[in-house]
């Protein structure tokens, strides 16, 4: 059978769905955890399928699929990918696949809820990264709200209402103007364009006048910047995080808080462009203030869940500078990060998790001495705690020397601020694992704790050569999105004002 | 009125005679213990024979009585959903009424009666016809709120009701004369031949429109007359409000809109200025109320209030076809708050005391798809997709902008936003406790009501994932 004919994405999206509905047959624990285990690893392979057909020199969108949803409206059922969305969906369905494997027999309560809830969550999320439609991208932005809002409120830890409520209200609040912003251009596209209608590929070729394009900028901006979370709008995170269990804080640093700068890319670039020129230098220090000042925060926690959140928002605020330094370091960087920022800070979380497991506590102040009880998790964890700090080899460090990159190509002091994360994420990650790992043991317990078993090792081998081999291969990754990279500048580089601004001589192809 | 004899057209008339004729039948059923089937039976059989003989009428366009009873598609699409609400009422109160067995023919008469008031409110271009059916219903309703009529509450409720509903029919009324003085008719037709050059008919004529909207703001719980409903709903039987809550306001909606579709032809300004407060302090009022209940009628009252104003944001678009985005967005309401009142049917049943929303603890864990049906419900009032409110919102919306009302939407986010708590609260008492036994018993026989409940919630879902053909249902439905 040809496999370029086969309706690839629709199958990429659904099949967790489709999984989900199977775990329904039957209670058992058994049997819900080996489905839902089933079906991840089976969404996995899927997901890994374009890898093979994508062409790395097209640079219209792929595997496009397009049916007609609800006509009157203009809104279709249109998916595709390029170089952007392509490494995100192995991304979304390899950590769902770990998240199943850590909550392994460790669910207590509505087992099968829960699993059904991690199914759903991919899919919605597999959804957000493939539709070519607002209207249906704005569907699948919202449902991926519920299964994660359920996760904290049923799961998570003592304080779960408050913080399942506020991740809930914050993002909707910033999703429904954006909501505003997409009924509007559907007009927009009815008076300069080819009628009223939701479809990406139409709406990047209309011409907004400037100010209509500030404003819808802004609805739309500020929708990704509270997911991704930007500064101002971080206050979320942390209680989120703290809150849920921990397979849900791996995917909400693994894979939600890149849905915020993959629409950024997506949508404000190509069709926002003299809006993203004009607000470059608010977004740009509004990301280095994230960076620094989320390193701060991090590094004045001692509850372990609450430092990774905080790094986040440090490490996130610096793919924001990156991507908005418009040139192509910077955006290609931005995208490799995503996906070494999903994998180290989702790595971080599990190994919280299992150390929570072990210890009942995430203070850091009643830890100590860990590395010679825990030998295998001390090593997986340093591992981690280097490539998150991006040391060469790993995969952090090619991500941030292309943000950096990109940041001193656009103003050399921009990039020397941004550099401040290599030493500020030095300083709070190894004292904190020297105040983890090593020193005296502080809890006063001497229970033995278990070492690494053989399921938490499988889970964190393949991350662990990931972490490698983007590290040592980056070209392989870098490849694939150089089209699609190239193509996101030219949208701006229309613009004459990117001229003047970046200089002629150093805008980067 | 000036129509002749020969004009009766029984067949435009039919549905109406066969609701009559089975509520007499009703009033002759003697009540005992065992004719509470019957009862509910015989109801159902009025009901579901109308709601097979409506659709026949589609595209038909016939008018009966000089042209006062017209049965145009707008109207049977709004009796459709009138009398899918009420069958959901029948439904419930067959379940809900266990213990009372007095007067049960007349309960279901009663209930008839008031659908037959609502048809003829909805089935007519004249005021006076309007204001016949409007009485019809109101009776009906008086008598239904105070059913209960040994509680205390029960009483306070229906004296409420009815003082405030006597004095907006009375209003309602005042419109009417003032209407007729400027114009010379009492059909809504009069606003084409209006002469706008006269001094003294212009005034009237705007005093006339604006008493006629407060009478009907009043049926429709719209703000600032909203103020009997989270009284009435609350001492009024279950089964009773959730019908108060649904079927009242569709009549109300669909003569405002005819209302709405004459004037603005002559002159949008007024009306819409009033609509537009009407719909900003609806969605504000209703959406903050809401979030301090701790009961669940009261919250779901309130929520109602806020979803007229919603829906009254597509009447700010009637020049651009607004009817269609409140066709739609009524179809799903009907779905999704009488499916809410199911739920609070249910509890009732167990409860004697007024229904918390704490009550609804633990329910997830004991019976995850009556919980899960609520939460369907819960997400679709707050507009969440995949369900049919959020398509309905979506849609609302798109209205609403494309008649340059932006930042009456621009409101109605703001205060959706503020709704997701109180929704959502339902949703976490439902899902976050485990251990404490809720109020329904562990085991509760899988009936005719629970299965009535999920097939409301899937079909929500289902109109949120595929909401074309109703769509495009409801766009035919108002292209005149």
């Amino acid at each position: 059978m040809d496999i370029q004919s086969m309706p690839i994405l629709t199958i990429i999206v659904f099949l967790p769905f489709v999984g989900s509905i199977v775990v329904l047959f039957n209670r058992e624990r058994v049997w819900v955890q080996t489905v839902s285990l089933v079906t991840a690893l089976l969404s996995f392979i899927t997901t890994l399928v374009p890898f093979w057909i994508f062409k790395n020199d097209v640079s219209a969108f792929q595997l496009e699929e397009s049916v007609p949803w609800i006509m009157s409206l203009g809104i279709s059922y249109h998916l595709g990918i390029d170089g952007l969305s392509l490494f995100l969906l192995p991304l979304t369905s390899f950590l769902t696949v770990a998240c199943i494997l850590i909550s392994w027999n460790h669910i207590k309560i509505k087992e099968q809820l829960y699993f059904i809830m991690f199914l759903w969550l991919e899919a919605g999320v597999l959804g957000v990264f493939v539709a070519l439609d607002v209207f249906l991208f704005y569907i699948f932005w919202e449902v991926m709200l519920i299964p994660m809002f359920l996760i904290i409120l049923i799961w998570g830890s003592a304080n779960r209402r408050y913080a399942a409520i506020k991740f809930l209200i914050y993002t909707m609040a910033g999703s429904v103007f954006m909501l505003i912003a997409i009924i509007v251009m559907a007009f927009l596209n009815q008076k300069l364009g080819s009628g009223f209608g939701f479809d990406l590929l139409d709406w990047i070729k209309l011409d907004i006048p400037f100010n209509l394009q500030a404003w819808l900028f802004v609805a739309f901006f500020v929708a990704f910047a509270i997911k991704v979370p930007m500064f101002p709008f971080h206050t979320w995170l942390p209680d989120a995080h703290v809150e849920a269990p921990t397979a849900g804080s791996v995917i909400l640093a693994g894979i939600l808080l890149k849905m915020g700068i993959y629409g950024m890319l997506r949508f404000c670039y190509p069709l926002f462009p003299d809006a993203v020129v004009y607000f470059t230098p608010t977004v740009i220090a509004l990301g280095l203030v994230g960076v620094i000042y989320g390193a701060f925060l991090a590094f004045a926690q001692t509850d372990l869940k609450k430092l990774v959140a905080y790094s986040s928002i440090s490490h996130m605020g610096l793919i924001v500078v990156g991507i908005f330094a418009l040139n192509a370091t910077g955006i290609k960087g931005g995208i490799i990060q995503m996906v070494n920022h999903g994998l180290s800070t989702g790595a971080l979380f599990i190994l919280v998790g299992a150390l929570y497991e072990r210890k009942h506590t995430r203070d850091m102040d009643k830890m100590g001495g860990l590395a010679t009880r825990v030998p295998v998790l001390a090593t997986f964890f340093l591992i981690i705690v280097l490539s998150s700090i991006g040391l060469p080899g790993m995969n952090g460090f090619v991500g941030e020397v292309l943000l950096l990159l990109g940041a001193f190509k656009f103003k050399w002091w921009v990039g020397a601020l941004g550099a401040t994360t290599l030493i500020l994420g030095a300083v709070y990650m190894l004292w904190m694992y020297q105040r983890v790992m090593f020193e005296k043991e502080r809890s006063g317990s001497d229970l033995v704790i278990n070492d690494f078993c053989l399921r938490e090792k499988i889970v964190m081998v393949p991350i662990v050569l990931l972490i490698f081999f983007i590290g040592l291969f980056p070209a392989f990754f870098l490849d694939k999105m150089d089209t699609s990279t190239d193509k996101l500048l030219s949208y701006i580089n229309k613009n004459p004002a990117v001229v003047a601004m970046v200089g002629t001589d150093k805008r980067i192809k | 009125m000036d129509f002749t004899i020969p004009d009766v057209n029984f067949i435009s008339f039919a549905p109406e005679v066969i609701l009559l004729l089975f509520a007499a039948i009703l009033l002759f059923v003697q009540s005992s213990p065992g004719r509470r089937g019957v009862c509910a039976l015989l109801a159902f059989l009025a009901l579901f024979s109308n709601i097979l003989l409506v659709p026949f009428y589609w595209g038909r366009g016939i008018e009966g009585f000089g042209g006062l009873v017209i049965r145009d598609n707008f109207s049977i699409m709004c009796q459709t959903m009138i009398i899918v609400a009420v069958l959901l009422v029948v439904v419930y109160s067959y379940q809900y009424l266990v213990f009372e067995e007095k007067n049960l023919g007349e309960y279901y008469a009663l209930v008839l009666t008031s659908v037959v008031g609502m048809n003829i409110m909805i089935a007519s271009k004249d005021l006076m016809v309007i204001f016949l059916g409007m009485e019809i219903l109101s009776m009906s309703l008086y008598v239904l709120v105070a059913f209960f009529k040994t509680v205390r509450e029960g009483m306070e409720a229906s004296i409420k009701y009815f003082l405030l509903g006597a004095f907006a029919s009375a209003l309602f009324l005042l419109g009417i004369s003032f209407f007729y003085g400027a114009s010379g008719k009492t059909g809504l037709d009069a606003f084409v031949m209006f002469d706008t050059t006269s001094k003294l008919a212009v005034p009237f004529f705007f005093v006339g429109i604006s008493l006629i909207l407060v009478g009907l703001g009043f049926k429709i719980a719209s703000v600032p007359f909203h103020m009997w409903a989270p009284d009435a709903y609350e001492g009024a039987p279950t089964s009773v409000a959730a019908f108060l809550s649904v079927a009242p306001k569709i009549a109300g909606l669909a003569v405002i809109f005819r209302v709405g579709i004459e004037m603005v032809k002559w002159s949008p300004e007024v009306m819409l200025t009033i609509i537009a407060f009407m719909a900003v302090t609806s969605m504000i009022v209703g959406n903050f109320a809401a979030l301090r209940q701790s009961g669940l009628v009261r919250m779901l009252a309130y929520s109602g209030i806020a979803q007229v104003g919603y829906m009254m944001i597509s009447l700010l678009a009637i020049p651009q076809g607004g009817g269609s985005a409140l066709l739609f967005y009524l179809s799903i309401y009907v779905l999704m708050n009488m499916g809410a009142f199911g739920i609070a049917v249910l509890l009732t049943k167990e409860k004697d005391k007024r229904v918390q929303i704490d009550d609804l603890k633990g329910l997830a864990a004991q019976h995850p798809i009556i919980a899960f049906t609520m939460a369907v419900f819960m997400l679709s009032l707050a507009g969440i997709p995949p369900t049919g409110g959020f398509f309905a919102k979506f849609y609302i919306f798109k209205h609403g902008i494309e008649a340059g009302y932006l930042w009456v939407v621009i409101i109605a986010i703001i205060t959706t936003v503020a709704s997701l708590y109180y929704y959502f609260r339902v949703i976490v008492v439902m899902y976050m406790s485990e251990e404490e036994a809720g109020i329904l018993p562990k085991h509760i026989e899988i009936n005719l009501f629970n299965f009535v409940l999920l097939a409301v919630a899937l079909l929500i879902i289902v109109l949120g994932v595929v909401p074309g053909s109703l769509l495009e249902l409801a766009q035919s439905a108002v292209s005149f």
